[in-house]
């Protein structure tokens, strides 16, 4: 199969229909594949001004270019659609992505044959969607409807073969909780727009895939040279012997620093929560397809209340961060607590963190038992854990919660900003907080884009303390312009030597490219992939000459596409609002902790994150006033074909 | 020289599914699991994956029922061979297998099974976790001890536990 070529299939389940397309040629010139055509895809789907929550809502599903392939560990599915997460007090919702791997979900797509999958319509009564090579059927979910994640696939796979890849959601999904997720094969998830809640809205308990006609290569032997080459530089990494032992868990020495809550010391953060508790649940790792580091993990609670007990996945940050925060110092709770959220399938970070925020309202009087109709909000794991349920299940008071952060706002005027870890930007909760991890250039796409981290952005810099010259290697093997590169590295009063505004714009540029190309970010962030590695497998695979700024000149185009969609749906520059929290200092056990530049030599100001913002909406060639791309720029990236 | 033979340890899995791939583009210059000579039994409940291949038999059940020769065995190397040009694809080999070491190939529907791509396999390379080796003999007995030592360890931890 010509790898230039993309092939979408569109299920409308209102009415049941299925339609199959190729894509012309010139979308992988200007998308590169995967994700990249998905949102060329989605600016010709998404009509505007439409509820998430409606039928004319799509959920696009892209599987990378390289997935399939054994270019390590491009394994990523990203799915695009309107948020159900609400965003702003008046109502608007951003268009956004999220993304995850897996073992078999976007494999199968690929081997399947299917680059882009478009879900639009509602179904009148649960289904699932089987898609096997050519086949594609809307199927009956009433005896999966009500279950668990994990059971849901499982379910599935008994019933039709164990071979397929699924993507499945839980109650959560199905009751519309707004921060509801999809998760991939039990193990990774689509998280934090909201994408369960979407499925549920479609009556979509599940999608399953299974494919057999395989992924060809323009360029065989080139690209085993290459993966070679890739694979010898991933086994000569020292860190690779601890990843493959504990997964995501090897990260804590830096992540200790980075997601540190303040609540607690950092000693007994560690005593708590470190390295030596994460191997007490580790059962053995589980890498996604093709993967030679292997981030996800099974784990075990070996002993305790909830002995037996096991999970795939991520959930050592997530448990560590919210364990602090909930003052729960017995680690195989929260592990416990992230099984539930997984089964359920619930964004375990915004759940948590909101039953922490109306839980000390409550303490505080400013919510009273009339609020929260006559339910009584006390501290303690099993005050919390009923509160979890009722949000999961929309029950009294869960169903405000439900709604998330902005509602809470207008239903008790209340200020999301109030809470105090992380930041809060278009009515999402971020992962961490740039006061405890310094204002590098992952917390810029905190708020330039709501859903950050692994779907946002991954780059070396993602952690603090990277020399320049390290900066520097990696800009230009993406190929940046000399110019750019200079811009970049010169010295201001509001960013220091760093101009954390102008990396950012080719920072996000990057991470479209590895979302088109299904390629996984861990390899980036760690400095062992770069543009150019990644222009070498494209060009192999597609047989196309590209090379690395090729590459980010396309991310640039997707990254516009994604603007003006949501420009489009009323998102200015007033809604890429620092969050108030960062200039606030943290009052710490360690100390008072403020955001600090990435270097770490001063105090980050108001003034200094605006023109940081100034710089970067220069960088993108956007009206930096009104923070929107201009006619001129649109024209320059050739997407002036696109109406919007 | 002594006869080199797959060593599998299901216990070191995880599934990344390399071998799959990396054989499939070996032999048919295709990414396809579905057209590789090794395969990962998937357990679904545990989500624990399981390496399977042939493991070229002293007694290949497989060249006995097949009635075109297709499917042979070397005396001199060991290696149990499928010819595609003789065989009528009846499949007899794959029903008789007993450890489910050929597959089908969904292109052909004919059978497929491992050369150890004439001694050097790639499912090997390939594989960074430790659960597939290329190994002699002698070796492969030595390790097998070291592992069932390694077991009898455990056990007898539980053992004395249990007694205390």
């Amino acid at each position: 199969m010509d790898r230039l070529i993309s092939k979408e299939v569109k299920v409308d389940l209102t009415n049941g229909s299925v339609g199959k397309r190729e894509l012309p040629e010139k979308f992988a010139r200007k998308y590169l594949g995967g994700s990249g055509i998905g949102w060329r895809l989605a600016a010709e789907y998404l009509k505007e001004d439409i509820d998430p929550f409606s039928p004319e809502n799509v959920i696009i599903l892209c599987a990378g270019a390289l997935v399939g392939t054994l270019a390590p560990g491009a394994s990523k599915v990203t799915a695009i659609s309107k948020f159900p997460v609400i965003a702003t007090k008046d109502g608007k919702h951003f268009i956004g992505s999220s993304t995850g791997g897996g073992r078999y979900f976007g494999v199968n797509m690929k081997m399947a044959g299917y680059d882009q999958l478009v879900i639009t319509g509602r179904s009148e009564k649960p289904v699932y969607l089987k898609i096997s090579d050519d086949e594609v059927k809307i199927k009956d979910a009433s005896d999966i409807w009500g279950k668990g994640v994990d059971e849901t696939a499982d379910k599935l796979l008994e019933i039709e073969g164990k071979n397929y890849g699924v993507a499945s959601i839980g109650p959560a999904g199905e009751n519309t909780v707004r921060f509801a997720e999809m998760f991939l094969d039990k193990t990774n998830s689509l998280g934090r727009g909201g994408l369960g809640a979407l499925m549920g809205s479609k009556n979509l308990k599940a999608i399953i895939v299974k494919g057999t006609k395989g992924v060809s290569v323009a360029r065989p032997d080139e690209f085993m040279e290459i993966v070679d080459e890739l694979h010898r530089r991933i086994l000569a990494w020292p860190f690779r012997d601890h990843w493959i032992k504990i997964g995501m868990g090897a990260g804590w020495s830096t992540f200790k620093h980075t997601q540190y809550p303040g609540i607690w010391s950092k000693a007994k953060w560690e005593k708590l929560y470190g390295e030596e508790k994460r191997l007490q649940t580790l059962e053995e790792v589980m890498p996604c397809n093709s993967c030679l580091i292997s981030c996800r993990i099974k784990w075990k609670i070996k002993d305790g209340e909830f002995a037996g007990e096991t999970g795939l996945g991520s959930p050592y940050g997530k448990s560590a961060t919210s364990g602090q925060l909930l003052n729960i110092e017995d680690h195989r709770k929260m592990i416990h607590w992230v099984t539930l959220a997984n089964r359920a399938g619930i964004d375990f970070y915004t759940t948590t963190r909101i039953i922490d925020f109306v839980t000390k309202l409550y303490q505080d009087g400013k919510l009273t038992r009339e609020d929260t109709g006559g339910l009584e909000l006390k501290r303690g794991y099993k005050s919390y854990l009923a509160l979890f349920d009722k949000i999961v299940n929309r029950d009294d008071f869960g169903d405000i919660l439900a709604d998330g952060w902005i509602r809470l706002q207008q239903e008790f005027g209340v200020d999301p900003q109030e809470f105090w870890y992380a930041g809060i930007c278009k009515g999402t909760d971020f992962i961490y907080d740039a006061r405890a991890s310094n204002f590098h250039p992952l917390m810029m796409t905190f708020f330039t884009r709501p859903r950050p981290h692994h779907g946002g952005s991954h780059t070396l810099t993602n952690s603090p303390g990277k020399s320049l010259e390290e900066i520097r290697n990696q800009v230009e093997r993406w190929g940046i312009k000399k110019e750019a590169v200079k811009r970049i590295f010169t010295p201001t009063t509001h960013s220091g030597k760093f101009n954390v505004g102008r990396y950012t714009k080719y920072m996000e540029d990057m991470m479209r490219v590895k979302n088109a190309l299904g390629a996984c970010s861990i390899y980036t962030f760690f400095g062992l992939m770069f543009g150019d590695d990644l222009a070498k497998l494209y060009s192999a695979i597609t047989g196309l000459e590209v090379k690395g700024r090729d590459l980010v000149t396309c991310g640039e185009r997707i990254s516009n596409i994604v603007k003006l969609l949501n420009v489009r749906e009323g998102f200015t520059r007033k809604e890429d609002a620092v969050p108030e929290l960062w200039l606030r200092p943290m009052d710490s056990p360690e100390g008072k902790i403020e955001t600090m530049d990435y270097f770490k030599t001063k105090v980050m100001t108001k003034e200094d994150i605006e023109k940081i913002l100034d710089d970067y909406y220069d960088e993108r060639g956007w009206d930096v006033k009104k923070g929107v791309p201009t006619k001129q720029t649109i024209r320059n990236l050739e997407i002036d074909d696109i109406e919007l | 020289m002594s006869e080199k033979i797959i060593l599998l340890n299901a216990e070191k899995c995880t599934g990344c599914r390399r071998c799959e791939l990396v054989c499939s583009f070996a032999k048919e210059k295709i990414f396809n699991p579905a057209q590789s000579r090794i395969r990962l039994l998937r357990i679904k409940e545990s989500e624990k994956t399981v390496p399977i291949v042939c493991q070229q038999c002293v007694t290949p059940l497989c060249t006995y029922v097949c009635p075109t020769k297709a499917i042979t065995k070397d005396e001199e190397t060991g290696l149990v061979t499928h010819d595609p040009d003789l065989c009528i694809g009846c499949l007899m080999c794959f029903v008789a297998c007993p450890i489910g070491g050929i597959s089908i190939n969904p292109e052909t529907r004919k059978p497929i099974k491992c050369d150890l791509c004439g001694g050097d396999p790639k499912c090997v390379s390939e594989c960074e976790y430790g659960a597939i080796e290329f190994v002699d003999l002698d070796e492969a007995n030595e390790k097998k001890r070291e592992e069932a030592i390694r077991n009898i360890d455990d056990l007898l931890k539980i053992i004395t536990e249990k007694k205390e």
